[in-house]
């Protein structure tokens, strides 16, 4: 997660999550940090003590020196498998056994609250945090087998940060992420999308490595396993809130899920309704206040396809304005599928789309439209129309009229090209 | 000689094997930026393997392995050696990019017609970038057209073929 650190949603601008609810719990685990400062260092003299008594041979009773690790000062306020409670669960989230645990812990948890909260509020996040965190920590504690660990303090934010993090996968699973890595341009952000990448990047080696974990010996001083659980309490927790909001799966952030469920649902049972044109209508609106939503254009692009006689010309150029690049590029199925519904209706493809539509993606929805034989005369006059608005590019031109001339060489009747 | 497509599939495969020669040719910029994301990628799943097999290297006792050392680090070797030629090989064939290339709109063609390298093509010109890389982007980045002294003998070229906000 550190070579690749997800940013934000992709989202417009305007919905980006903002710092502040990061930088409240970060102050928080500072605060604590030194405020038990005292705690963890008078923790480090006893074991360095202890140590040295099994050193000088003062020690060799197993039980005995049990009895001494049961008494350390970090377990008055942490938990360990031997000592656990549900006070000294939730402050475990809080504690830090050194400062670059700390730096590490305060990096994750400004990325997590502040990715989560482009869907949910602060209160939310952050009562995430501190139940995933707590169950995180307590799963660890329940999962482990070996006596040699019965009084080692399990601490640390980070079971809350993969907590925040299963949230997140949950809420954007459908939609992309964008990442940082570390290339210092405009080159060095990417979106991918959530539901594979997210995985790999963030649980994935961590489901690996806390197997290993359950083996006697350990690899490092990391808990996995608590990243595990607090990974999957989150998941679980926000799967119960997201069915609690009744949010539905093709809104992606906070702000179009408040619209829809306070103004555009209220609105649209108003009206006379027509589910036909109540659909298109909601839709529209929505993209228009986070036009990034893949999900939704592809929603609408299917409908228009399933009640093409239903809407005007005006109504589908309206809707062709969200199918950008990127979209058409990844949907091409969705797109070629309204394209084939639009010119077997007798229906012109919108002019100003095609104009911006570059010729590699009007190939690649060719390629699909030309997969079945009865459509194979639609690519002929997908690729004229696409000629017909490219009038200022003469180069392309130029391009389009030999690729014509082939195609209707493969085609088993020939329509008139442009300009004959 | 060009070959002439024979069904209109064929014919549209030509036509963006030809854009893709029309398509500028990539700056060093995005290719050192798309080459660091690959690392990441194959630091990331090398690692995963790496840490696995390690844990099962570290207690062959309690899972009764001890006669298999010799198998688990050959099924190592093969793990990542077929990752290996997936990625940097296979996804080069088939898709005309690594991951890293394709998300960040660049190709690699072939520099007469546009279309997709071979295997062999592919891996030759890896060996190339290998032996010669210091070399091969140094010349590379004196050439007008930015090709590198593994793409010229390999006929291959790297194309940017998407723009970026």
């Amino acid at each position: 997660m550190i070579l690749l650190v997800p940013t934000t949603p992709e989202v417009p601008r305007f919905h980006r999550p903002t710092w502040g609810g990061s930088f409240v719990v970060a102050l928080m685990l500072v605060f604590c940090y030194f405020q038990f400062l005292p705690v963890l260092e008078a923790d480090q003299d006893y074991i360095d003590y202890l140590q040295v008594l099994k050193d000088e041979g003062l020690m060799e009773d197993p039980t005995l020196e049990l009895a001494y690790l049961a008494k350390r000062p970090l377990l008055n306020v942490s938990i360990s498998p031997k000592t656990w409670g549900l006070e000294k669960g939730i402050f475990s989230n809080f504690l830090h056994g050194g400062f670059l645990h700390l730096f590490l812990n305060v990096i994750g948890v400004v990325a997590g609250v502040r990715i989560c909260t482009a869907f949910i509020p602060f209160l939310c996040t952050f009562s995430i945090f501190l139940l995933g965190g707590t169950f995180g920590l307590w799963f660890s504690t329940f999962i482990n087998i070996h006596s040699s660990g019965d009084y080692v303090p399990h601490l640390g934010a980070s079971a809350g940060v993969f907590a925040l993090m299963g949230t997140y996968y949950v809420y954007n699973f459908r939609f992309r992420t964008s990442y940082f890595f570390w290339f210092p341009s405009k080159h060095g952000t990417i979106s991918l999308k959530t539901s594979w990448f997210f995985f790999l990047d963030v649980i994935l080696l961590e489901l690996l490595l806390s197997t290993a974990q359950l083996l006697p010996q350990s690899f490092d001083g990391v808990d996995h396993i608590a990243h595990v659980g607090g990974f999957f309490a989150g998941v679980i927790l926000a799967l119960l809130l997201r069915t609690a909001q009744r949010w539905p799966s093709v809104l992606q952030t906070r702000g179009e899920f408040l619209y829809w469920n306070n103004f555009l649902g209220p609105k649209l049972k108003e009206a006379q309704y027509d589910p036909i044109q109540a659909s298109y209508t909601g839709w529209i609106e929505l993209l228009k206040i986070n036009f990034f939503n893949d999900q939704l254009k592809s929603k609408l692009a299917n409908h228009l396809s399933a009640h093409i006689k239903s809407f005007s010309g005006e109504q589908i150029k309206l809707a062709f304005r969200y199918f950008g690049p990127t979209f058409t590029r990844l949907f091409s199925k969705d797109v070629a599928e309204l394209i084939r519904s639009l010119l077997k209706n007798g229906s012109s493809i919108p002019e100003d789309w095609l104009k911006r539509t570059p010729y590699d993606i009007v190939i690649r929805l060719a390629q699909t439209l030309a997969k079945s034989k009865q459509d194979q005369l639609l690519v002929l006059e997908l690729i004229l129309s696409y000629q017909k608005a490219q009038k200022s590019n003469e180069r392309l031109r130029q391009k389009l009229n030999l690729l014509i001339e082939k195609v209707q060489k493969m085609q088993p009747s020939r329509p008139q090209a442009s300009g004959e | 000689m060009e070959i002439k497509p024979s069904n209109l599939q064929e014919t549209l495969t030509q036509a963006e094997n030809e854009h893709w020669l029309d398509c500028p040719n990539c700056g060093w910029g995005l290719r050192l930026a798309s080459i660091i994301l690959d690392a990441i990628f194959i630091y990331l799943i090398l690692h995963g393997i790496d840490r696995l097999f390690l844990a099962i290297t570290l207690h062959e006792a309690t899972l009764k392995l001890q006669n298999y050392s010799f198998f688990i680090s050959l099924f190592e070797l093969f793990f990542k050696a077929s990752f290996l030629f997936l990625y940097l090989v296979f996804s080069v064939v088939f898709w005309g990019g690594t991951l890293g290339k394709l998300l960040l709109g660049i190709r690699i063609v072939d520099a007469r017609d546009g279309s997709n390298l071979t295997v062999s093509t592919v891996a030759v010109r890896l060996v190339w970038v290998f032996v010669t890389h210091i070399v091969s982007i140094g010349i590379g980045f004196y050439r007008p057209d930015r090709r590198a002294f593994h793409d010229v003998l390999t006929n291959s070229v790297v194309k940017k073929v998407r723009g970026r906000a």
